[in-house]
């Protein structure tokens, strides 16, 4: 360890790749999490119509039994007045509630993270109620927003993937560095007898270490940038409410990062101090 | 542990710590030790002495197993130094304490840490060497600087750390390279006197040294480098009892 400077600049170097990698992991998971509500937008709507009697009810029992299933967020009978509102907004022209026949037609948004086979499964409620029925998705759209979502998803975490490994060189380049600067202590070790691997040991722990504390403040700077971003982002939502809609996915980048970082850092190091070892152990 | 062969067993037998027949050896270029015979004893003291570049800190390297012979019989602690395992020469050389003319320490640690680092490795416990390491200290005159860091020592209490630290672990051979270098008279000739002093505990001691003067008066066999050969210079000392 030639300066406690140098050593500083490398642990901070190492802050800074675990930063940006842990940065570039929630990056992909916001723009995986906008994608598919994207997707949800465009997909996540249908119409049921019911095949049922007349009987007044029949609509009301629809409703009841489509806003009891787990993979539908809100329910709607669409009433005369409002599909007369839908049309002359399609059509362009007025048209009276009166003039239209009887509808038995209920609107439905899917919960966000509903299976792809949603409007089967409702059909099959239906079914079970008694309610002969037919949910109507906007194919065409369906499809093409689900495929873009996917591309978006994709390429976002490809590229994260892509900067992570970037990091974790650079992070493990960096303990190498590390490892240089206790060539005393491995000169000293290989003097007195050291083996290569308890050289390596002794430097690739310490690196692991500062690896893994190096990890934690650079992921735990992303998580609050991140999160500050969010909540900057969504007025609407407060701080308590973005917690609970995190699952394990958003949070795994800043997770994986310290472990990440410090096995990088260890693999570094190690490689170094062995080769410095096999110097100063053997001189020819 | 393998049955030693009848050469090894020989050299164990007759008290030997090292004995080099025939050896040469060297860096990248040519060779530097050339048709080399030495031997040393357990508790002798063996003064090699030459002129700068004759081949003393070749000789040392050699014996603390850093520099593998190319040619010739090399016993070092009964041990075939040219057929060692990286892992057999690690554990051969925790029994070989060397003090380098410019020591190598783990700089920004403090003096007990170095003097201890080989007895770390020999995975003692802190509470049970700390004894070792203040004794070692008062013996080399630096029990008030045990918690100095060491890059903060001056030359001559760097030299007298390496001689605590190589005397840790108890070593069978001791190897001291220009024990005189960059010391005033009184300071090398007390130097050399602690030197001596390290066969009291049963070992081999080699000290290499251009100032051949310092260690008059000195029981040491002398042994003299020239262009990498090496003779042995009349005996001053008579002490391991195969000499006798």
């Amino acid at each position: 360890m030639k300066s406690v400077s140098g050593v500083r600049m490398v642990f901070w170097t190492i802050a800074a790749a675990c930063f940006a990698a842990a940065a570039a992991g929630i990056f992909a998971r916001v723009v995986s999490n906008m994608a598919d509500r994207w997707a949800h937008e465009s997909t996540g709507i249908a119409v049921v119509r019911i095949f049922a009697s007349d009987a007044p009810d029949t609509l009301a029992v629809a409703e009841r039994v489509i806003e009891a299933a787990p993979e539908v967020a809100d329910a709607e009978i669409i009433t005369a007045n409002r599909a007369a509102a839908m049309l002359a907004e399609w059509g362009g022209t007025d048209v009276r509630p009166s003039d239209l026949p009887p509808l038995r037609l209920l609107e439905v948004d899917f919960a966000l993270r509903a299976p792809p086979d949603a409007p089967r499964r409702l059909e099959r409620r239906l079914a079970a109620a008694g309610l002969a029925a037919q949910v109507v998705t906007p194919r065409g759209v369906a499809s093409e927003a689900t495929r873009s979502a996917q591309v978006l998803r994709l390429s976002a975490a490809a590229g994260a993937v892509f900067l992570c490994l970037i990091m974790a060189l650079i992070v493990a380049f960096s303990a190498r560095s590390y490892a240089q600067r206790r060539g005393d202590l491995i000169a000293a070790m290989a003097d007195v007898g050291a083996g290569r691997g308890k050289a390596e040991s002794a430097v690739g722990d310490e690196a692991a270490a500062a690896g893994l504390y190096a990890g934690i403040i650079g992921a735990a700077v992303a998580a609050l940038g991140g999160f500050g971003l969010v909540y900057w982002f969504s007025p609407t939502s407060g701080p308590m409410e973005i917690l609970r809609s995190l699952t394990l996915f958003d949070v795994a980048p800043v997770l994986a990062t310290p472990a990440v970082a410090a096995l990088a850092a260890m693999l570094g190091a190690r490689g170094a101090a062995g080769a410095l070892h096999a110097r100063a152990a053997r001189l020819a | 542990m393998p049955t030693p062969d009848p050469v090894t067993e020989d050299v164990l037998r007759s008290g030997l710590i090292v004995r080099f027949e025939g050896v040469w050896a060297g860096y990248e270029g040519p060779d530097v030790l050339q048709d080399v015979d030495f031997e040393v004893a357990a508790g002798e003291v063996a003064i090699v002495s030459g002129p700068t570049a004759a081949g003393k800190t070749t000789l040392l390297h050699t014996l603390r197993l850093a520099l593998p012979p190319r040619a010739g019989s090399a016993l070092v602690l009964g041990e075939d130094i040219a057929q060692l395992t990286e892992a057999r020469r690690a554990r051969l050389k925790r029994r070989v304490g060397y003090v380098a003319e410019e020591p190598v320490f783990a700089e920004d640690h403090d003096v007990a840490y170095n003097v201890a680092l080989p007895l770390r490795l020999a995975r003692r416990k802190a509470a049970d060497y700390a004894h070792d390491v203040h004794e070692l200290l008062e013996f080399v005159g630096l029990s008030e600087s045990a918690g100095e860091i060491v890059k903060r020592l001056s030359f001559a209490e760097r030299r007298r750390v390496a001689i605590a630290r190589a005397l840790a672990s108890k070593p069978d051979l001791i190897l001291v390279d220009e024990p005189a270098a960059g010391l005033g008279p009184e300071a090398a000739h007390r130097t050399f006197r602690l030197l001596a002093e390290m066969r009291r505990i049963g070992a081999a001691v080699v000290i290499a040294t251009q100032s051949e003067h310092l260690a008059d008066g000195l029981e040491a066999t002398h042994w003299r480098i020239a262009e990498g050969r090496v003779e042995q210079d009349g005996a001053t000392y008579v002490g391991a009892e195969h000499y006798s």
